[in-house]
């Protein structure tokens, strides 16, 4: 077997091994997403540092060493000479953009969705900034997982498969690693029909489209750390209509699945880009 | 930076901090808020509400943490400027490179900046997990204000840093500790004169006090919630404009 498959394959087992067991825990004790209390919610988002510790495990195990920038490193060096600096900007800015994009599509599909009046001025001018500021300050968990995917999985995907593959696998493999939560509810209920197949697939679309912008910003700035942000940031729902959703109101299960479609867009553009790179570089 | 890191006796220091965090949330996880009832230690008190005390104790103990480490950054400016002061040969060599004067101080303003998010990560996972832990009632009241309000005190680190560092890349050790001597002496002026003249009846009164408070962040917990979170925003332009005006007389003084 290859050298670098052996290394993924190590890397894999890891990551869903120790995250897996945190998740069947919280199943297996009786928990369900939407019964439960936010402080056990936020003791679950833990087992998204799993991938980083199945990272550093695998470096140690397969002696490739703990370089933080350059080819075959961690990628957590940060260089933002010649215009670098804009992938970030545009990885903080980006998920607030197509989050808001995404829940005009649901008011236009759902407009009982958005039923909430009572809103303080304050608290709607401040929401998306907050959600911003929360998901860079507090990007840990979010980190925990592209030191991760980004920053060991992806690269050996694409020496391994190259890129439209590595693209879908890494997808899959993302929203596979979802599944256990997906099963109790996590991102869309546990009553929908086709539960927790539909769910289970659709969580793998999106882990693609927004693997495939994620995996963009990290090659174009050799580090994981927008990456990390934007992550933090899509998890932080940034969209200023949060505010007004009203959440007694059971969404569709199709809508959600529409209100992807800008992120969808926006990967599909990532996609070409690097693929456009990728001939030019030919 | 690595210099830096050793210049604060970094490994130690991780070390111990990843400790003390890690004996904190395994001595939660063994002695969860539900054991509370067992160990009678539930008590009720004056107002009638039943107090855990096994809970309040881990958040006292977590607000103790949050605490020493924002008086820590104190320490390891003073020891970061410390480290250059006192080895000629650093200085020499540090001089001698072909390095703009914002880079040398970028350097150690960027140290802080990473230093700064890796203890805010450090404080969340631990406040996530002492929170997970806690029974219902008064100490998850708690503990979540404590979750609310771990994030403008940790962020001080950077106001601190954002303080002392010009004064000691600029000034240098000893000029700086005069300098920092005389801030803290006038801030304990300060203090002091508040305490002779202002109305201190609310300190006579710490538990009445701590209940008002509590009221207080309860009624308006929305606005304070995201005004917490805003103040890293706030912090980080200070800290910003600290780093400017510090490149710019750091340059002045090598011209």
């Amino acid at each position: 077997m290859n050298i670098e498959k052996k290394r993924l394959l190590i890397y894999l087992g890891l990551a869903f091994g120790m995250a897996w067991l945190v998740f069947f825990v919280f199943i297996l004790t009786g928990h369900t997403w939407s019964g439960s209390t936010p402080e056990l919610m936020s003791l679950v988002s833990l087992g998204m540092l799993a991938p980083t510790a199945a990272h550093i495990i695998t470096r140690k195990i397969t002696g490739e060493g703990f370089r933080l920038s350059g080819k075959d490193s961690m990628m957590l060096g940060i260089d933002l000479k010649g215009k670098k600096w804009l992938f970030f900007l545009v990885a903080v800015i980006l998920p607030v953009i197509y989050a808001t994009l995404g829940d005009i599509i649901i008011w236009l599909s759902c407009p009982e969705a958005f039923g909430i009046t009572d809103v303080r001025p304050f608290v709607a001018i401040t929401y998306p900034l907050l959600a911003v500021v929360s998901g860079v300050v507090l990007s840990f968990a979010a980190l925990g997982e592209e030191l991760g995917w980004r920053g060991y999985m992806m690269p050996k995907l694409i020496e391994l498969i190259g890129m439209p593959k590595a693209i879908i696998t890494g997808g899959i493999i993302w929203g596979l690693w979802h599944a256990p939560l997906t099963c109790v509810g996590h991102n869309y209920g546990m009553d929908y029909p086709g539960f927790p197949y539909v769910g289970i697939i659709l969580m793998c679309l999106m882990c693609m489209a927004l693997g495939t912008v994620l995996t963009y910003v990290t090659i174009k700035t050799g580090s994981i750390w927008p990456a990390a942000f934007m992550h933090a940031i899509n998890n932080s729902s940034p969209s200023v209509m949060v505010v007004f959703m009203n959440h007694d109101v059971k969404i569709p299960i199709w809508i959600h699945a529409l209100s992807n479609i800008p992120l969808i867009l926006l990967a599909v553009l990532c996609f070409s880009l690097m693929m456009k790179k990728k001939e030019q570089t030919r | 930076m690595y210099k830096d890191f050793i210049a604060i006796k970094g490994k130690r220091i991780c070390i111990i901090l990843l400790s003390v965090i890690a004996l904190l949330c395994i001595l939660r996880v063994i002695f969860p808020g539900s054991m509370a009832e067992r160990m009678d230690l539930i008590v009720t008190n004056d107002a009638g509400v039943e107090v855990n005390t096994l809970d309040l104790m881990f958040v006292t103990l977590y607000g103790c943490i949050v605490i020493t480490i924002v008086c820590f950054i104190d320490l390891w400016c003073t020891r970061i400027s410390e480290a250059d002061a006192s080895c000629t040969r650093i200085k020499n060599y540090v001089s001698s490179l072909p390095v703009a004067a914002n880079a040398y101080v970028a350097s150690k303003y960027v140290f802080i900046m990473i230093t700064a998010y890796v203890l805010i990560s450090l404080l969340s996972i631990a406040g996530i997990i002492i929170a997970a832990f806690t029974a219902p009632g008064l100490g998850q009241d708690l503990i979540r204000m404590c979750e609310v309000l771990v994030l403008p005190v940790a962020s001080l680190i950077i106001l601190v840093a954002a303080v002392e560092l010009p004064l000691y890349i600029l000034l240098g050790k000893e000029k700086g500790n005069l300098a920092k001597v005389a801030i803290v002496l006038f801030i304990a002026f300060v203090v002091i004169w508040f305490m002779l003249f202002a109305d201190m009846s609310w300190f006579s009164e710490r538990n009445e006090f701590l209940i008002r408070f509590f009221n207080w962040f309860m009624k308006y917990q929305t606005e304070i919630t995201l005004s917490s979170y805003l103040s890293p925003v706030i912090n980080l332009i200070i800290f910003y404009i600290s780093y400017r005006i510090t490149v710019y007389y750091k340059a002045r003084q090598e011209a």
